[in-house]
């Protein structure tokens, strides 16, 4: 292996791998625009310029690869390259190509997205020069609407060209292209042919700059104000690994302080989704918006439900419960819900010898992103649910058979009611469940449960993988966490469980379900950090 | 309907792609046929080329707006390129253009003129040097121009 000195640490340098890499692994940033793990190497920004001894003039280290010298021939007697990433020279270069980039750049950091998570920001105030030595008038051209979801203010461009690369190699769709050259040169899209694909979320990601903008989050709120929780999508069985933005927001006309999720993007993971994410995934609590969110339990007096406090629709729910023998309920589990809820669900369901199911989830289409560039296809799973096969291995069910299981049942709890079809009601239907449906509509008790966002679980992907998800935001209304209302119904039903946390259901549920035997409580919920770590079963 | 090439341009488009390894590397040949058939680069002439090339549209736009050689809007029957690079520079290519934009009734840059004969640009380095002030119309040189030059040219192009 060649071995290299990079400023002053010695590195043993793969074969193909870039100086870039070599020196990230040694704790050496050096800074980059156009480089991107995901994408073709291209080194047009030169951000990453560095100095090593021997060539003409400064190489772009993510590109640079270091061939292993004769023993005569090598440096200081053992180097194959001797690189320099912070020298005067380094430095002189980079002041250069930021004095470029800021050409035209508009500088109007107050009123762009990115700011405060912006590399070129980061980068002027790190390597650039105080004043800028332009005397001549900007070229300032307009901002263009792209597609649904995507405004590029071109006078903000740099031309790394990531999203350009992203829809030829990842995506495939081909929609973005560089127009005309030099000094006039543009992302733009066809006309009529607008940048709409299912993953073009993604680019205002990959975007270094504030040149690409979201409109779903454009100017809803300043970066640093975000906190960022760890996530897992529910959109489908991929289980994609995702960061929640969240922020406080005063609403104008309140005191009170309301939690919400601004944003979701992709965070990475080799194993599942790479760095990306889907726009279903993206925008999701977009339409999650649309539906009516049960805040507050309800109790059926007379045809219609009523609001009523917690103790009274947890007496209601018990009484009916007590009301009929064991073998007369059902227990549903939800391949929506976590796999701590559907473990506390199902031991419920042994000690009570009541019945257990699960319900199916929602089917939709499938869609995979393939180009020969990208060794890694990206697949939108067809399974809309991110838990059905954890909800299976957790309750030891092979098969959703709902009709069957609930038949001759006069009570049934259910954990959420999507894609529920009842082809008659039982006596009593009692639903723990997030959003007015059908099904709901039909309850006699109905109690809020709490989204993935407010509160922790792990999700199992559909290739087995044990994801954690963490509490982002606080529980809309007075809704709860599944666990927590089925730890009461239990204690309501002469069972003593005590669960300090999620974790407690958690090391429980390793240590109970086979499958799950292999998890690392440690490495899911860590005490202290919300490190997010991923175990296969 | 959509565009396509005439029996004779297909020919010289096969014969270009036959040249190269792949068909993407036959664009820059097949975008010059294409603007001899017809005249300039529209968005159906790209479209066309794509087609022909089994590329997304947006490579083609791509190479077409880098290249200054394509013309993006329609051009007159004699496309007059003014080279203003150094030598012709000091010699009066700008004298040259607005002579040219007085015989011919048309501003530089600005479309074609009213009889739909005459287009103007500037144009860089032509390597003409040693004849400056020098112009390109259609395919050929004129060196050399004085006055009585241009003259001679735009009313012999005028009578026609």
């Amino acid at each position: 292996m060649p071995l290299v000195k990079i400023d002053s640490q010695e590195v043993e340098i793969g074969k193909n791998e870039t100086v870039f890499n070599a020196a990230k692994r040694v704790g050496i940033d050096i800074p980059f625009y156009c480089y991107h793990p995901g994408l073709k190497i291209v080194a047009s920004c030169r951000m990453c310029l560095v100095d090593m001894v021997g060539a003409p003039k400064l190489v772009p280290a993510c590109s640079t690869t270091v061939p292993e010298l004769p023993e005569a021939k090598k440096i200081e007697g053992k180097f194959d390259a001797v690189i320099f990433t912070d020298n005067e020279k380094v430095k002189t270069a980079r002041r250069a190509v930021l004095e470029f980039l800021l050409l035209n750049h508009p500088i109007d950091c107050p009123i762009c997205d990115k700011a405060g998570e912006c590399k070129l920001q980061d980068y002027s105030f790190e390597h650039g020069n105080d004043a800028s030595r332009f005397v001549e008038i900007k070229r300032v051209p307009q901002k263009k609407d792209l597609g649904p979801s995507i405004f590029l203010y071109t006078s903000r461009c740099i031309m790394c060209s990531r999203c350009v690369r992203f829809t030829e190699e990842i995506s495939g769709t081909e929609e973005l292209k560089v127009t005309y050259r030099g000094w006039h040169a543009e992302i733009d899209v066809a006309p009529e042919k607008p940048l709409n694909n299912k993953m073009m979320g993604n680019v205002v990601d990959l975007c270094p700059v504030g040149c690409l903008i979201d409109k779903h989050e454009r100017f809803e709120g300043r970066v640093w104000n975000f906190v960022h929780t760890d996530s897992i999508c529910p959109g489908c069985s991929k289980g994609c690994n995702t960061t929640l933005d969240t922020m406080k927001h005063q609403k104008l006309n309140l005191e009170e302080l309301v939690d919400q999720v601004y944003r979701i993007r992709p965070r990475e993971n080799m194993t599942v989704n790479q760095w990306w994410i889907c726009d279903d995934g993206r925008y999701h609590l977009e339409t999650d918006k649309k539906k009516t969110r049960i805040m507050v339990p309800h109790v059926k007096q007379g045809s219609k439900l009523a609001e009523v406090s917690w103790a009274e629709a947890l007496s209601v729910s018990l009484q009916k419960i007590k009301a009929v023998s064991t073998k007369e309920v059902a227990l549903i589990g939800s391949p929506y819900a976590s796999n701590e809820e559907n473990y506390l669900l199902g031991k419920l369901a042994r000690l009570l010898g009541t019945g257990l199911d699960v319900s199916k989830p929602i089917y939709g289409d499938t869609q995979t992103f393939k180009t020969d560039k990208n060794p890694y296809p990206f697949t939108i799973e067809s399974e809309k649910a991110p838990n059905y096969r954890g909800a299976k291995t957790t309750l030891s069910l092979t098969d959703s058979q709902l009709d069957k299981t609930i038949a001759d049942k006069k009570v049934v709890i259910m954990l959420g009611s999507h894609n529920v079809e009842l082809k008659s009601k039982p006596e009593t239907l009692i639903v723990i469940g997030s959003f007015e449906d059908a099904v709901t509509a039909q309850a006699d008790v109905l109690l809020p449960a709490a989204l993935f966002t407010e509160t922790s679980g792990t999700y199992t992907n559909k290739d087995g993988a044990v994801q954690k998800f963490n509490r982002a935001i606080n529980a809309l209304g007075e809704s709860k966490a599944i666990w927590q209302i089925l730890v009461e119904l239990a204690s309501g039903l002469g069972q003593s469980w005590y669960y300090e946390n999620v974790g407690d259901v958690a090391k429980e549920m390793i240590e109970n379900v086979n499958a799950y035997k292999t998890l690392e409580l440690d490495k899911l919920y860590p005490q202290f950090s919300t490190l997010n770590e991923q175990m296969v079963v | 309907m959509a565009l396509e090439f005439s029996p004779e341009k297909k020919k010289e488009v096969d014969w270009a792609i036959s040249r190269y390894p792949n068909k993407q590397a036959a664009m820059l040949p097949v975008l010059h046929i294409a603007q001899y058939q017809f005249g300039y680069i529209s968005n159906e002439v790209m479209e066309l080329v794509a087609r022909t090339l089994e590329l997304p549209v947006n490579r083609v736009q791509d190479v077409v707006t880098f290249y200054t050689m394509y013309n993006k809007q329609p051009v007159g029957k004699y496309h007059i390129q003014v080279c203003h690079t150094l030598a012709c520079g000091i010699n009066g290519a700008a004298q040259v253009v607005n002579y040219l934009e007085e015989k011919c009734g048309v501003k530089c840059g600005e479309g074609i003129s009213k009889d739909g004969k005459f287009s103007i640009v500037k144009a860089e380095c032509l390597g003409s040097c040693g004849t400056a002030p020098m112009m390109q119309v259609n395919d050929d040189y004129y060196e050399g121009l004085t006055k009585a030059k241009i003259d001679e040219l735009v009313n012999k192009w005028k009578s026609e």
